[in-house]
């Protein structure tokens, strides 16, 4: 690997000759393995059991970097890919490499490069490797700052899909401009501005008989941030020409998302709002596929992200064709000493969501909304539709009782309509309350013990779940966590979920063995879903960095 | 000096992205002219991956029946109803559309295993992954293939059996032009105009109770991979005739069945040529 590495820097070296001696050589390395087993509870038999029985997902990153050069490169082993990833994943390759260097204060990048402009809602190319998400651009960026406080971007590349790339090429130009930074009267001044603007185009051959296509498909977004002392608001709105695409059932309506943000923070005290608005933004690197595997942007999802178990059963997908929906979020700390405060003070988040779909009309009395290679439908801005897709309530508490002993109590009120969001099929709408206790003690110096409950009550879907871990960690090498996750208001079929873990780590390379089942259901990252399905088996975790 | 030559490249780079931009104002789609064939036209395979608890499947069907619509004779859809969506759900969802050919297909292929729906048009792009199409290419696939001549023409006879219920087909295969492959000749039943629930993300409810199923694939009589047309060359003018039989399911609705039979690659999987026959016609 490390000769692919050094070619690929020889190759830039006529260029690059001096310099890029005494640099720093890093990497890591991490895989994912799992044994199937059947289990007649879960209704997983010899004919569903993948043939393989041993899957595994694995890579490795290495990376040289000196003070103006860098250049990197990613293997990837995957035989064949874990259950619940896309089997196009399956195989094995170099799927990122790059060289990047600075020259003049021009910053170039050639091969794979991630980027991002503004909130990403015009444009992200990003690796989320839990959801098996990579759509890094394969191509050429070029990074510029001709003064102090301006910064433009510009790039032009393909999407990675899977072990492939897709059809479109993408070209893309961001320009931001700090004013405070570029205008020295303005450098002292309390109140920051910041002020950016995107243009991404899309180009895919129009090979269709029936539509006329639009072959180069345009967005553009402006945005805006101003901090003033503890406060911060900021907007970005983005537009996008017609895009007739699977995903909008090849409609050609514009796009248009617009996001923005309210915040305030003092110590002990956090207050944001944000709000969005999102219509018709799904934006494909091929307009054929409807999955998210090469969307050029990233639409967030604005709801909390949440680690315990049983409050990550109904996370929210964010709804592309349209969907409009605030979010609250609180924290705020009691003051130590103060009556509710104690010794140790009193920490609280709170945390509001929803999402609504917008409100769409015919475009007239003989169209259908959304009927193919048509306008598709109109709709009012600011008119919020008839369906609920989501709503959440969550309050957590967390209290240090002594030195050893730390409580942290949640509850979460979730709103979760199937019939929409991604995930589970047509049970209505789902309402859940989970109530969570995390307990933290500290038995000795390095040794802790860690303890979950967690009960998610609801009527719908698959009824009632408990959940109980119990996790012992020797600081910094060892733990064993032993945990189960019970669905007992399930009327069809009551199952138990057991797990065990253990690791250990030593300096940078970490092992963790796992035995256990695993319930059938969505993850999601920030809006971006894949599902997961139900399992039985050995899993083993290796990572490791240099 | 530098920074301002790189500012002007930057100006230079976003001028030329900004122009492009195709607003279409329309009308938004045209007509296809397809020329007219008058014997031993080409024809092709519309494969259609589906499952009755597939919220998406529903655009798919409209798209192939759309299609059929402007291609008439020379497009020949089938639903292979394959992988979780078409499973046994229980409550309204029981109805069983799977065969055992369409279940071989569908984990040789990849398809529902890459999302339902999409199909496959004369297997073609097979064994890259290009050979699984989202019914938005179907159309763009199709008229690709037509643009060619057919190299095969295949003509079916039925004799059905009211009494026995029990069907003969006789398929006869001509060579329209030299062929150095090894060839198999496919031959399978569908059903349509089947009432049974299906799932449809766009409709309220979203269980529609009296959709309707078309082009339902029911059995294959040549097994999975069809039956070897039994030579190594085939040239210009050769003739094969082949003779099926077999008693249909008492559950079948014969007036609503066709027999489908398709010529393939034996190698490549890819279909050179099809053919459709109503088995009462």
């Amino acid at each position: 690997m490390k000769k692919v590495l050094y070619g690929l820097l020889l190759s830039s070296g006529p260029l690059f000759s001096q310099g890029i001696q005494n640099g720093h050589l890093s990497g890591n390395f991490q895989s994912n393995s799992q044994l199937y087993y059947e289990d007649a509870n879960l209704g997983i038999t010899s004919e569903n059991l993948p043939s393989e029985k041993f899957l595994i997902n694995s890579f490795a990153n290495l990376l040289y970097t000196t003070s103006n050069f860098s250049a990197g490169m990613r293997y990837e082993a995957n035989h064949n890919v874990l259950l619940g990833f896309d089997k196009r994943y399956n195989g094995e390759g170099i799927t990122y490499r790059y060289t990047q260097f600075n020259k003049d204060g021009l910053d170039i990048t050639l091969g794979n490069f991630y980027e991002q402009f503004g909130s990403g809602m015009i444009l992200r190319a990003y690796e989320e490797r839990n959801l098996g998400y990579d759509n890094a651009f394969d191509g050429i960026r070029l990074k510029y700052s001709p003064f102090k406080g301006l910064y433009l971007k510009s790039l032009i590349g393909k999407q990675r899909l899977y072990f492939d790339k897709a059809e479109g090429i993408v070209r893309g130009f961001d320009g931001e401009i700090s004013l405070n930074e570029s205008f020295e009267s303005l450098s002292d001044i309390k109140t920051q501005v910041m002020i950016g603007g995107s243009f991404v185009s899309k180009f895919q051959k129009d090979l269709d008989p029936i539509f006329i296509l639009p072959e180069n498909v345009a967005s553009w977004a402006s945005r805006f941030s101003i901090y003033h002392g503890k406060w911060m608001v900021g907007a970005e709105y983005v537009y996008k020409y017609n895009d007739p695409s699977a995903t909008n059932n090849f409609i050609y309506k514009e796009g248009q998302a617009l996001l923005a943000n309210l915040s305030y923070s003092k110590k002990g005290f956090g207050l944001s709002l944000a709000a969005k608005r999102i219509d018709n933004m799904s934006f494909n690197s091929d307009r054929n596929l409807s999955g998210q595997e090469v969307s050029i942007n990233f639409l967030p999802a604005l709801t909390k992200q949440h680690t315990y178990a049983l409050a990550t059963i109904y996370p929210y997908g964010t709804i592309a064709n349209g969907e409009m929906g605030l979010q609250a979020d609180l924290n705020y700390k009691i003051k130590k000493g103060s009556l509710l405060g104690g010794k140790y003070g009193v920490g609280i988040l709170a945390n509001f969501s929803n999402a609504y779909s917008i409100h769409k009309s015919p475009i007239n009395e003989d169209t259908a909304i959304g009927a193919s290679g048509t306008l598709g439908y109109t709709s009012d801005f600011f008119k919020v539709g008839d369906d609920k897709y989501f709503q959440e309530f969550s309050l957590e508490i967390s209290k240090k009782i002594n030195r050893k002993l730390k409580l942290i109590g949640t509850y979460l009120n979730t709103h979760y309509n199937s019939n929409f969001i991604v995930g589970y099929g047509n049970y209505g709408m789902i309402k859940a309350g989970i109530w969570v206790l995390e307990t933290q003690y500290k038995l000795k110096p390095k040794h802790s013990i860690r303890t979950e409950l967690q009960h998610l009550k609801t009527a719908q879907h698959e009824g009632n779940w408990a959940m109980g871990l119990i996790e012992y960690t020797v600081s910094p090498h060892y733990f064993l966590a032993i945990q189960n996750l019970y669905n007992y208001g399930n009327k069809i079929n009551k199952t138990h979920y057991p797990n065990i873990s253990a690791g250990y780590t030593k300096n940078t390379t970490r092992f963790a063995l796992g035995y256990g089942k695993q319930r059938q259901g969505i993850f999601c990252v920030g809006g971006v879903c894949r599902e997961v399905p139900k399992s039985n088996g050995f899993s083993l975790s290796i990572t490791s960095s240099f | 000096m530098n920074n301002l030559k790189y500012f002007f490249a930057f100006i230079f780079t976003f001028s030329n992205i900004f122009q492009s931009c195709d607003v279409i104002e329309g009308p938004f789609t045209e007509e296809i002219i397809v020329e007219e064939c008058a014997e031993k036209c080409k024809k092709i395979l519309l494969e259609d991956y589906t499952g009755h608890k597939c919220g998406n499947c529903p655009r798919a069907a409209e798209k192939a029946e759309e299609l059929k619509e402007i291609y008439g004779d020379q497009l020949i859809p089938i639903a292979v109803h394959a992988g979780f969506f078409a499973s046994d759900f229980g409550g309204n969802f029981t109805t069983n559309f799977t065969s055992n050919a369409g279940n071989e297909w569908d984990a040789f292929f990849g398809n529902s295993a890459a999302g339902n729906p999409n199909g496959m048009v004369n297997r073609v792009g097979y064994p890259s992954s290009d050979h699984i199409t989202q019914h938005s290419q179907w159309a763009q696939k199709v008229d690709e293939l037509l643009q060619s001549d057919a190299q095969i023409h295949i003509e079916i006879e039925t004799e059905f059996n009211a009494s026995s219920n029990s069907l003969t087909i006789e398929t006869t295969t001509e060579i329209l032009e030299t062929i150095s492959v090894p060839l198999s000749l496919n031959v399978i039943l569908t059903e349509s105009h089947i009432i049974a629930y299906q799932t449809d993300y766009d409709a309220d409810p979203q269980e529609i109770a009296d959709y309707e199923h078309n082009h339902v694939m029911r059995k294959s009589l040549t097994g999975s991979w069809g039956e070897d047309l039994g030579q190594s060359d085939y040239n210009n003018g050769d003739v094969i005739s082949n003779t099926f039989s077999l008693t249909l399911d008492e559950d079948w609705v014969v007036e609503e069945m066709s027999v489908v039979a398709f010529v393939s690659n034996t190698n490549s999987y890819q279909v050179i040529q099809a053919e459709e026959t109503y088995i009462m016609e």
